[in-house]
């Protein structure tokens, strides 16, 4: 998670744009309800009352 | 993200970490890198599905969710995606010096943040004394502080002197100091937060 590639080249700038998958850009965010690892739920809806959201996925273990 | 996530907040915007873990190594994660931010359970990749983050065809038969990040707006302003970033690879994830400066370009911000970390002097004598070889002169530093761009330091005792100097040199350039919050490791506290901020021409 916390790998960081510091070459200036390996940058891509703007958001991502590789064929096989949909954009989610300028479109309403798909709402969610998840656990937090305290094992409570928490929806999208109620984290974007207080103000925007950035949403970081990242890889899991499968 | 530990660092970036105190500047991210400093825009006003929330960050929560999304990935296929059960809550409860969530929870470990979370207390062992002592992140100050949420951590959500997508068992099935449900969610990395829904906003394109999962990539069904991996080499080696492995699907896998690749990093991605979406900054969504305030459900007052409508909730929409006013910025995505999903790496072509399993690993790759924007600079935070970059993402600060994505963040303010898809907000349309005026005023930039930024933070520096400064240790007391009781958690540097203790960080260096973990180490094996003290790393003393050695500097680490993932970005530098310019304008337009934010600043993260891990810290070793010529850092600390560097960021005791750094907040000052944001005051005499006329960055507003926004707050100065203590950090905290359990009961101990590490250091002291400051949050500067500048309006942007």
């Amino acid at each position: 998670m916390e790998v960081q590639l510091s070459a200036i080249g390996a940058w891509l700038p703007g958001p991502s744009t590789f064929e096989d998958r949909e954009s989610v850009l300028g479109k309403e965010a798909p709402d969610f309800q998840l656990r937090d690892q305290d094992g409570n739920n928490v929806t999208l809806r109620r984290l974007l009352r207080t103000g925007p959201l950035l949403m970081h996925h990242y890889r899991g273990n499968w | 993200m530990r660092h970036t996530y105190w500047e991210i907040r400093g825009l006003g915007v929330e960050f929560v970490a999304v990935a296929n873990e059960e809550p409860e190594n969530h929870k470990e994660t979370r207390e062992r890198l002592d992140l100050p931010y949420m951590l959500l359970s997508d068992p099935d990749a449900e969610v990395a599905r829904a906003y394109g983050a999962f990539h069904e065809n991996e080499p080696r038969g492995r699907n896998i969710a690749r990093p991605g990040m979406f900054l969504i707006d305030s459900a007052e302003n409508g909730g929409k995606v006013l910025w995505e970033y999903v790496s072509p690879t399993t690993r790759h994830r924007p600079p935070p010096n970059r993402i600060i400066e994505e963040l303010l370009t898809a907000l349309g911000r005026k005023h930039q943040v930024v933070s520096v970390f400064v240790p007391t002097e009781a958690e540097l004598e203790r960080v260096i004394a973990s180490f094996q070889d003290p790393p003393v002169g050695h500097y680490r530093t993932p970005g530098e502080l310019k304008p337009g761009v934010g600043v993260e330091r891990e810290f070793t005792q010529q850092n600390a002197m560097a960021a005791f100097s750094e907040v000052h040199r944001l005051a005499e350039e006329g960055w507003t100091l926004v707050t100065v919050t203590p950090e905290f490791s359990g009961q101990r506290m590490t250091g002291h937060r400051y949050v500067y901020q500048r309006t942007l021409d």
